[in-house]
């Protein structure tokens, strides 16, 4: 299978050793895929303090992540077509813009599984299905 | 060991490292190891290890409140 990983599981694998774990266990001998725009959002993730007094991770190590994050999956860019795909996802499903731009991609790179935190498990379309790895028994 | 490279695989692999700032061998090394499936740890073990070593901070509830569309507006 393939599998699109989603920023929110590459931050919970930074955070914690136990969401790590799962997901090796759950991803292993499958292809992991995740995206440009995934790539960012990470990093945006680990820096901004979004109401904190400090970030997660400063900018220097927070793209020591990033770039491991990067290695070690198949990267695939984040398309203009990408973004039209999502407005018709969001019309077919309750979800945020950058969710399903994120799906769209995942759809357009030939993903079977869109591994998330932030979607509801279940079919997105008939080949594409939302997982939450960390919830999956 | 030595590996010759077709000079239009050098040339991507050169591309590559500069936009990863890396060196050309870390490229070749990965791309070797993520085909063999060797040598590597598994990449959610290796994310969870670099950001333990470049010294992530925890929330006290152990929560991370994520918002996506809220990571895409301007930094604060």
């Amino acid at each position: 299978m393939r599998l699109f990983v989603d920023t929110t599981l590459i931050v919970e694998a930074a955070t914690s050793e136990d969401a790590a774990t799962k997901l090796r266990i759950w991803c292993q001998g499958h292809v992991k895929v995740t995206s440009s725009n995934v790539l960012g959002e990470t990093y945006v993730a680990l820096t901004k303090k979004k109401g904190r007094p400090v970030p997660l991770m400063e900018p220097r190590p927070a793209a020591d992540v990033v770039r491991t994050a990067a290695r070690g999956h198949e990267l695939v860019p984040t398309l203009p077509e990408d973004v039209i795909e999502g407005l018709r996802l969001r019309e077919e499903h309750v979800m945020g813009f950058w969710d399903a731009v994120n799906c769209a991609t995942a759809l357009r790179s030939g993903c079977d599984r869109m591994l998330t935190t932030d979607l509801p498990s279940g079919s997105l379309r008939r080949e594409l299905v939302c997982v939450n790895p960390l919830d999956a028994a | 060991m030595t590996i010759r490279l077709r000079p239009e695989l050098l040339a991507r692999v050169r591309r590559t490292a500069k936009a990863r700032d890396t060196s050309p061998n870390r490229v070749v090394v990965d791309a070797l190891e993520r085909l063999l499936g060797a040598g590597q740890a598994d990449v959610f073990t290796q994310i969870h290890e670099v950001a333990q070593r470049g010294g992530i901070r925890l929330p006290k509830d152990g929560r991370i409140p994520f918002d996506r569309d809220e990571l895409h507006e301007d930094d604060d």
